[in-house]
């Protein structure tokens, strides 16, 4: 049966990041942003929804029908990890930077996954923790916050400021970690308020908070790495 | 300047930018369709003589009247109604999120599967699978199905304390969506 609201939001999620975002540079690009980015994206869910059902569901891996179904689920970091091994792979075949390629694309991937946190208005009315202020998801008579639309707003805000601080000089590998950062806090925060069953944590909300943790510490260790540098060379 | 562009001649419009047009054209026809689309819920309201629940983590063949004979006997209690397959790709996904929802909400949330299209034995290897501890009907003719208005494998059905069906949740469920569900009934 096809999905009418998955099926919409992929089609905005493939194309509004390419119709309203500026050109790359094309010698981090060559093949075109489409060309690099539908691949790495193409892998992402392919290797999302593997590792979903790997953990959910070993048996079902070795049936074609069961892993197409990307509704019943896709396992997001070990997705992006992949989309963006992928492009570091190619940018290696390309000869170009593998990473200056990943920081090119940050603000385009950050555009599509807000695009599609905030079609969540179309496939499940977004919820979020009742509110006064909010939407009411279809045969529901609470309103909730529509988590969703926040998200997507956030990842907006990051991906407008990484874009203006790349093209100030900030570095590409800095970039891409902030970037990691960002949507693992943006994750781990929107988490808490998303509804889930039980008492405990979900599985996407412990992975995002490990990932914030190791991107972010990354990100300070290469700060301070980068400061003492700099200080070395202005004493020298 | 007004008579520069009275005179001047229209600009034609590029490929590029016509491509753009079109493209927000089609989204925005594809979003208002998925926002104005017929929603889930169905008029089905059940009927007749309360039944009590079947056995809790077993499978028992009903008729369609004594199906709605325990939707009747479960007023005062918000119902989940799950129908599924052995052969249904999502329903493996989402039983083992049923069963975690059944150990957390059974105090105040009944949860009922409904096997149909199915053959008993093949019922009755999925729910051992995945341990099923909620009760669950077979639909051996068809009817509750029916009864339903299910449209495909699976659907899950939100029944409010009153009985009135409040959503139908046709496809996967995610558990996002379910705890919603449940905050809602629950409220």
């Amino acid at each position: 049966m096809i999905d009418i609201g998955l099926l919409a939001s992929i089609a905005i999620v493939l194309t509004v990041p390419t119709i309203f975002l500026r050109p790359w540079p094309p010698q981090v690009v060559a093949g075109g942003v489409s060309d690099v980015s539908f691949g790495a994206l193409f892998v992402g869910l392919v290797v999302g929804r593997l590792t979903a059902l790997a953990i959910d569901d070993p048996g079902s891996l070795t049936s074609l029908s069961d892993v197409m179904i990307i509704r019943s689920g896709v396992e997001f970091w070990p997705g992006v990890f992949a989309g963006l091994a992928w492009l570091a792979l190619w940018a290696r075949r390309d000869a170009v930077s593998a990473v200056g390629r990943m920081a090119a694309l940050v603000p385009a991937g950050l555009v599509a996954w807000a695009c599609y946190e905030a079609t969540c208005l179309i496939r499940d009315g977004c919820p979020g923790p009742a509110s006064a202020l909010g939407l009411r998801p279809d045969g529901l008579v609470t309103r909730m916050f529509p988590i969703g639309l926040a998200v997507a707003g956030a990842a907006v805000v990051c991906a407008a400021l990484l874009d203006r601080w790349h093209r100030r000089g900030l570095a590409s590998l800095l970039v891409v970690i902030l970037a990691v950062t960002a949507v693992a806090g943006i994750r781990a925060v929107a988490s808490i308020w998303l509804p889930h069953i039980g008492d405990s944590l979900t599985r996407q909300h412990r992975e995002s908070i490990v990932v914030f943790a190791i991107a972010g510490g990354l990100w300070i260790v290469l700060r301070v790495r980068n400061r003492a540098a700099r200080s070395t060379v202005v004493a020298s | 300047m007004e008579t520069a562009s009275v005179t001047e001649p229209d600009k034609p419009v590029d490929s590029r930018t016509r491509t753009k047009l079109l493209t927000v054209l089609l989204l925005a026809a594809l979003v208002l369709y998925a926002l104005t689309r017929p929603g889930g819920a169905s008029e089905f309201k059940a009927t007749g003589d309360p039944l009590p629940v079947p056995a809790a983590g077993k499978l028992t063949e009903l008729t369609a009247d004594e199906f709605e004979g325990v939707l009747v006997g479960l007023r005062g209690t918000p119902v989940i109604v799950n129908v599924w397959a052995s052969w249904c790709a999502p329903c493996r996904t989402e039983t083992p999120l049923l069963e975690r929802t059944w150990e957390a909400h059974s105090a105040d949330v009944m949860i009922l599967g409904v096997a149909s299209k199915d053959v008993p034995t093949s019922s009755l290897g999925f729910m051992d699978e995945f341990n099923v501890g909620y009760p669950n009907i077979f639909d051996e003719s068809g009817d509750i199905r029916a009864r339903l208005g299910l449209r495909g494998f699976p659907t899950t059905y939100a029944f409010g304390a009153d009985g009135q069906l409040r959503t139908t949740i046709v496809g996967g469920l995610t558990e996002q969506r379910l705890a919603t569900v449940i905050e809602d009934l629950t409220e």
